[in-house]
């Protein structure tokens, strides 16, 4: 095993990476710090059954429904598969949340760490915006009603709202287009912008550590 | 470590420990279900062997194969769906009857008939059968599969499998 690492660190340099992600110095610290390794691992949660409910979920009207109701009753785990994903789509909005009134509270996001703070705020409106688009994929009344809701909301913008409910909606109406480009970007586009965000955000907080509990005359 | 024992285990070691036996319980957990619900449809079999029945006898004629289709209901995930087959029926020259899976031996390409030629030719790899289903050339391993038959009511039926 040791020569299996040093002969693998010689190569890669695989233990000054570990070093500097799992034996950096932090601060005592309690347990709202980990809101965020919480969060994260609720991203890895929901990618994994993300990836392994598209094995069977069918984006189109005909088969969404049916497709869904496929998993939960037919597949083997498929109820246990898509309940994690269900509930951990609950969870991780919660727990980014808090993780923000965390940093909020704690002033954690002054210099020098605005930056992470501003990837925090696009890391937590793309979690929305992954609870909204994953909200229309069982295409049920209540996905089609809330995203009917949701969507029209764009439409009171001034001037351009109209355009960005079609935009969103691929089209006037809720239809097969709406369903497909949720889809697209429920599976594609906001996990591509959530993992390469989540790299930044990660990234800054090992290279500026993380910052102390504030104390009382601060 | 000084005087304490050689079973001490120190607060890193214990919380690497824990975490190392958590996150192994939990991708179980997660990894096990996986391996079940990717599998799942694979362990579905809803046979529906049954006699179908195929074409009146006198539709046949010596020595020639006729193609036979017919349909029987499929279920695949959750639809119900027609799945269409053809089958070749031959009437040989002492009455007897032969009836052909058209699925090749060789890498399941559907063979077709050709009168000309008065052989089944595959058009993936050249897997030629003669009119009895045996091989005459390419790669096919064995002939062609026969089905089962019968005849009530001057019908023929074959029994089907799957």
């Amino acid at each position: 095993m040791g020569a299996l690492v040093s002969w693998l660190d010689e190569r890669t340099g695989l233990l000054t990476v570990w070093r500097v992600i799992f034996e950096r110095k932090v601060p005592r610290v309690n347990w709202w710090y980990t809101l965020g390794s919480a969060s994260l691992f609720l991203a890895l949660m929901q990618a994994v059954t993300g990836i392994f409910l598209t094995m069977y979920y069918v984006p189109t009207p005909e088969e969404a429904y049916n497709s869904i109701q496929y998993i939960m009753n037919e597949v083997a785990f498929g109820w246990l598969i898509r309940g994690v994903h269900h509930w951990g789509a609950t969870l991780m909005v919660l727990t980014v949340f808090l993780h923000m009134l965390r940093v909020f509270y704690y002033g954690a996001y002054k210099y020098p760490r605005e930056i992470t703070w501003i990837t925090g705020v696009v890391l937590l409106l793309v979690t929305l915006g992954l609870g909204f688009t994953g909200y229309l994929l069982p295409w049920n009344q209540r996905a089609y009603w809330a995203t009917a809701v949701g969507t029209s909301l764009v439409g009171t913008v001034p001037l351009v709202g109209d355009f960005l409910l079609r935009v969103l909606r691929g089209g006037a109406e809720l239809s097969f287009l709406t369903l497909s480009r949720f889809f697209g970007a429920h599976i594609w586009v906001l996990p591509a912008i959530l993992f390469s965000t989540i790299g930044v955000h990660l990234y800054l907080v090992i290279r500026n550590g993380i910052s102390y509990i504030p104390r009382q005359d601060e | 470590m000084g005087r304490r024992s050689d079973y001490y285990i120190g607060r890193r070691e214990f919380v690497a420990g824990v975490a190392g036996v958590l996150g192994a319980l939990i991708t179980t957990l997660i990894g096990l279900p996986i391996i079940g619900y990717l599998i799942a449809p694979a362990l579905r079999t809803d046979s529906a062997a049954g006699w179908v029945p195929l074409v009146p006898l006198s539709m046949l004629q010596p020595g020639i194969p006729i193609p036979c289709s017919f349909s029987r209901p499929k279920r695949t995930g959750w639809k119900r769906t027609q799945l269409i087959r053809t089958v070749y029926a031959v009437l040989g020259e002492s009455g007897d009857i032969t009836v052909l899976s058209d699925v090749c031996t060789h890498l399941s390409c559907k063979v077709r008939w050709l009168p000309e030629q008065g052989v089944f030719a595959c058009p993936c790899h050249d897997g030629v059968f003669d009119r009895d289903g045996d091989v005459i050339s390419g790669p096919p391993p064995r002939p062609l599969d026969r089905f089962e038959t019968k005849v009530e009511n001057g019908q023929l039926l074959i029994y089907v499998e799957d």
